[in-house]
């Protein structure tokens, strides 16, 4: 009789437990994406020209989707399938005048901590890509100490600025905040080695970033 | 390496004990001794007011340093810089602002700031006086941080003497000194050859740290005693220095590597009428022209030729009066001229020389109300053509409490014109970018032509700010205790503040259309250097002498930690991610230690025998900015801090004859990266002879 009322209110717990689940599964849909995305290819150096002993790449980007949290093939380049795109020190978002296929854009908030940047202010302007004009401009700014980076000709390395937060409006028009934490295989800025190891190292992408699914501008 | 420490230790007792007839000399604290530099006029080191060091023959001759950054290296509160030449940084402050004087006279010939002191031989030179804190008041630019005098042999007394040194690496230095004196008329030659077939501290490569060096120098000197009160100097000094290269470039991936030589050539000429009127009154009438040249010729790999030529011409007629005016009471007056013109193929056309000219005057008041109180007051008026004029005014005192304790105190202000590169670089650099630097003095002009060929892109508010350079100018205060409890024990204590405004900084000011920067010069920067030095002498037993000096450092950009202060700086922790930088974890200007040590051990004997060993510290200094700001903290990258070690031994006979061995680097400490011009460890041997004069 012990036995028997023990399996009942187990399988009463294990029903409750079972609708309580799936009850929370329909309120919320899909859980806010926070990632770290580690050695993340950009178009890294692959050999150098024989001539002229410039440093050779395939010259291709890497299309990331945000929303889903993984990389999109070259393919579906043409589509509002990825919300940012890597190749070297630029970063491509899905929209402007280039690449119609996404409402996306973006903006550098400056002297901010990624974990005090909770709400993106309504009067905040994105900005698209506009690889039409020349020379071409970026929503996130290229060149060192303008947009997420600096370089230094003495070392040259490659090193993100602190203290930047990437606001991103995704190719569906959602929001995500990233920070560029390396731009080294592994994480970790070579300042030792010599000019060949820097370059075979370069182009890897450490970041963080946190994507808001609702489409609201709070995190 | 401890193993070489202590065996060193060990030995050097027993060639103390070995020589049992030591000398009964007293600790020397060169009270007696004479500094020239201070006051621009001999006075008694006892009764000088501001910080001197002075570094004579024997110490130069007995740790056997051969250039002048030997032996500047294990003076404290001196630091040797690499790039371009090795420099020397004075109480933190960077080697453009000390100016190195021979005879009292500049030398010019600065690349990017530096002047390579490994151009200068020590032979023949009598002593060098090192000055601290600013000294424009007397020598106008350059002299902010402090001033470096070389004071060569004047003594005309050695016929002949010559030495030989061969050492690791092929390194061979032989000199040979000639004089004569009559009752008129003084000669004093001096030659030196150099060579050394450098060093490769990188392993598996043949690529040289130190490339392969020919250099030869000689001072040349003749004094004519006109009268009793007159007397003329003539003072030639040339150097040929021959410099292989085998340089590799590399800008964004790019390494170009390319085979050559550099080609410097300097010579300095001086006159001097001195004229004593009367025993308070005499003055000087000195002329002075010295020519600095280099060219340096590469070709790449793939046969591109690559020439780089500098030429600084720098001449100056100056006048100087001493009056004794009482017992308490000296003054001295000085005006001159200077005329002085660079070529460079850095410039817009380097068949152009670029001209300035400067006038000036100075006066400085000596006080001697007692015994125990003296009090200086100085001025000095630079007038430029080419940029801003500067004053400098300096005041300092000496009070001696009492016959162990002396306290000094001064304050001046000093300045650093802005140099020829500030004013005139039309530097484009194709390998990397394009980008450009323009000169301030034609910043403006060239790029509001290039705007109307429609080359550029976007100006920057700065650029309407580009105006005529003003010098660079600090205000330095140093106060210093020497005590000296008995005849034994000498220790001084010294703090001091240097605070520099109008620093001139690079700054971007444009863009091309192409996107390319455009970078020039302003007067924006404000800095300090701080810090307290001690230096302590103590005569263990007769002959045996132990010494230490202890420098203490503490810089900063002023903008960077108003900054700082206000939260817009930011650093990165462990994981990478972002924090607010706290002004705790700032390290201030780059490449400075915070702690510097030298201990100093010699023996010497009547016989002639010597012995000593000399540990040199220097804490870790900022490199590189790596983690994500543009100021340097202690996220960035560090040279590690280390020691050296250096030892010499010899003996110097009665019949002239000296010899002498010694190491320098003992421990081997090698930093490739950070210290280039620190091979590992490395040994020489020396055998000199003169020709006494028999009295």
């Amino acid at each position: 009789m012990r036995k028997f009322f023990t399996q009942i209110s187990l399988v009463l717990v294990i029903s409750v437990a079972l609708f309580a689940c799936s009850k929370n599964d329909t309120a919320v849909v899909v859980v806010n994406i926070d990632k770290t995305v580690n050695d993340l290819r950009a178009d890294t150096i692959i050999g150098k020209d024989l001539i002229s002993g410039m440093p050779v790449s395939a010259g291709k980007y890497t299309f990331y989707s945000l929303e889903r949290n993984e990389i999109v093939a070259n393919s579906d380049s043409a589509s509002s399938k990825w919300d940012v795109a890597f190749a070297g020190t630029t970063i491509l978002t899905n929209g402007g005048t280039s690449y119609t296929n996404g409402i996306g854009g973006a903006f550098i908030y400056k002297g901010i901590l990624y974990d005090t940047l909770t709400t993106i202010s309504p009067d905040s302007v994105f900005r698209t890509d506009n690889t039409s004009a020349s020379p071409k401009t970026y929503a996130i700014t290229t060149g060192s100490g303008k947009g997420w980076y600096n370089y230094d000709f003495a070392t040259s390395l490659v090193t993100p600025l602190a203290g930047r937060v990437l606001v991103i409006k995704t190719a569906s028009g959602k929001y995500a905040k990233m920070e560029i934490l390396n731009y080294y295989k592994g994480g970790v800025t070579p300042t030792t080695g010599t000019e060949d190891e820097k370059l075979a190292k370069q182009r890897y992408y450490k970041f963080r970033y946190k994507f808001q699914p609702s489409g609201t501008k709070t995190f | 390496m401890k193993k070489i420490i202590v065996s060193l230790l060990s030995i050097l007792p027993i060639c103390i004990f070995a020589q049992l007839k030591a000398v009964k000399d007293t600790l020397q604290m060169d009270g007696d001794s004479v500094v020239i530099t201070a006051n621009r006029s001999e006075r008694k080191l006892s009764n000088i007011t501001v910080p001197v060091t002075i570094i004579n023959n024997k110490q130069i001759q007995q740790t056997g340093a051969l250039r002048l950054t030997d032996i500047l290296k294990e003076q404290p509160g001196l630091t040797m810089t690499s790039g371009f030449g090795v420099g020397v940084k004075l109480q933190g402050l960077s080697p453009d602002y000390t100016i190195i004087l021979i005879n009292g006279e500049p030398l010019v010939g600065r690349t990017a700031g530096v002047l390579d002191l490994n151009r200068i031989a020590l032979g023949n030179i009598k002593k060098i006086e090192i000055v601290k804190g600013p000294s424009s008041s007397l020598y106008g630019s350059e002299a902010m941080a402090g001033v470096v005098n070389i004071i060569t042999d004047g003594s005309y007394s050695i016929p002949v003497q010559a030495s030989l040194r061969y050492g690791t690496y092929k390194t061979l230095d032989a000199s040979v000194s000639t004089a004569l004196k009559t009752k008129s008329f003084f000669y004093q030659g001096f030659y030196n050859n150099f060579s050394t077939d450098g060093y490769s501290i990188r392993p598996f490569t043949s690529s040289r740290v130190t490339t392969p060096i020919k250099r030869f120098s000689t001072n040349q000197q003749f004094k004519f005693n006109i009268s009793d009160n007159t007397s003329l100097v003539i003072g030639a000094r040339f150097t040929d220095e021959l410099v292989k290269n085998e340089i590799s470039v590399s800008n964004g991936g790019v390494t170009v590597t390319s085979n050559g030589e550099e080609h410097i050539t300097d010579y300095n000429f001086s006159t001097t009428l001195n004229h004593r009127f009367s025993n308070a009154l005499k003055t000087n009438f000195r002329a002075y022209q010295t020519n600095y040249d280099l060219k340096q010729s590469l070709l790449t790999v793939s046969g591109q030729p690559y020439v780089d030529i500098l030429n600084h011409l720098f001449r100056r007629i100056e006048n100087q009066t001493d009056w004794v005016v009482s017992k308490s009471l000296i003054g001295i007056f000085g005006a001159g001229a200077v005329w002085e013109g660079v070529k460079s193929s850095r410039y817009d056309s380097e068949k152009v020389r670029k001209n300035n000219a400067i006038q000036y005057g100075f006066t400085q008041w000596e006080y001697i109300p007692s015994n125990k109180l003296t009090v200086i007051g100085g001025i000095r008026f630079d007038r430029n053509e080419t940029f801003a004029s500067a004053w400098s005014p300096k005041l300092s005192l000496l009070y001696k409490l009492n016959k162990t304790n002396k306290i000094k105190l001064s304050v001046g202000q000093g300045f650093k014109a802005p140099d020829f590169r500030q004013l005139y670089l039309d530097f484009t650099n194709a390998a990397a970018g394009s980008y450009s630097v323009y000169g301030a003095a034609q910043a403006q002009k060239v790029i509001s032509n290039l705007n109307q060929l429609g080359q550029i892109g976007a100006l920057y508010d700065n650029f309407y700010e580009l105006k005529a350079l003003q010098p660079e100018f600090s205000t330095g205060i140093h106060i210093t205790w020497d005590y000296e409890p008995n005849a034994k024990t000498f220790v001084s204590v010294q703090a001091f503040r240097n605070d520099i405004k109008n620093l001139i900084e690079v700054q971007q000011v444009g863009a091309y259309v192409t996107g390319a920067q455009i970078y020039s010069y302003l007067n924006i920067g404000r800095a300090f250097t701080t810090g307290v030095e001690l230096e302590a002498k103590y005569q263990l037993a007769s002959g045996l002498m132990v010494s230490g000096g202890y420098q203490y450092l503490k810089t900063g950009d002023k903008d960077e930690i108003e900054e700082i202060k206000t939260g817009t700086v930011f650093s990165r922790d462990a994981n990478g991610y972002s924090q607010r930088l706290s002004l705790k974890n700032y390290a201030g200007l780059p490449n400075n230690s915070k702690h510097k040590v030298q201990l100093k051990i010699n023996y010497y004997s009547t016989n002639g025998f010597y012995a000593n060993l000399r540990v040199l510290y220097r804490s870790k200094w900022a490199v590189n900015n790596t983690n994500g700001n543009s100021v340097f903290d202690e996220g960035d990258d560090f040279a590690k801090g280390y020691v050296s070690l250096h030892a010499s031994v010899g003996k110097d006979y009665k019949n002239g004859l000296g010899v002498q061995v010694g190491a320098d680097n003992i421990g081997n400490y090698i930093d490739m990266l950070n210290l280039p011009n620190l091979p590992g460890s490395t040994f020489f041997g020396t055998i000199k002879y003169q020709i006494l004069n028999k009295k």
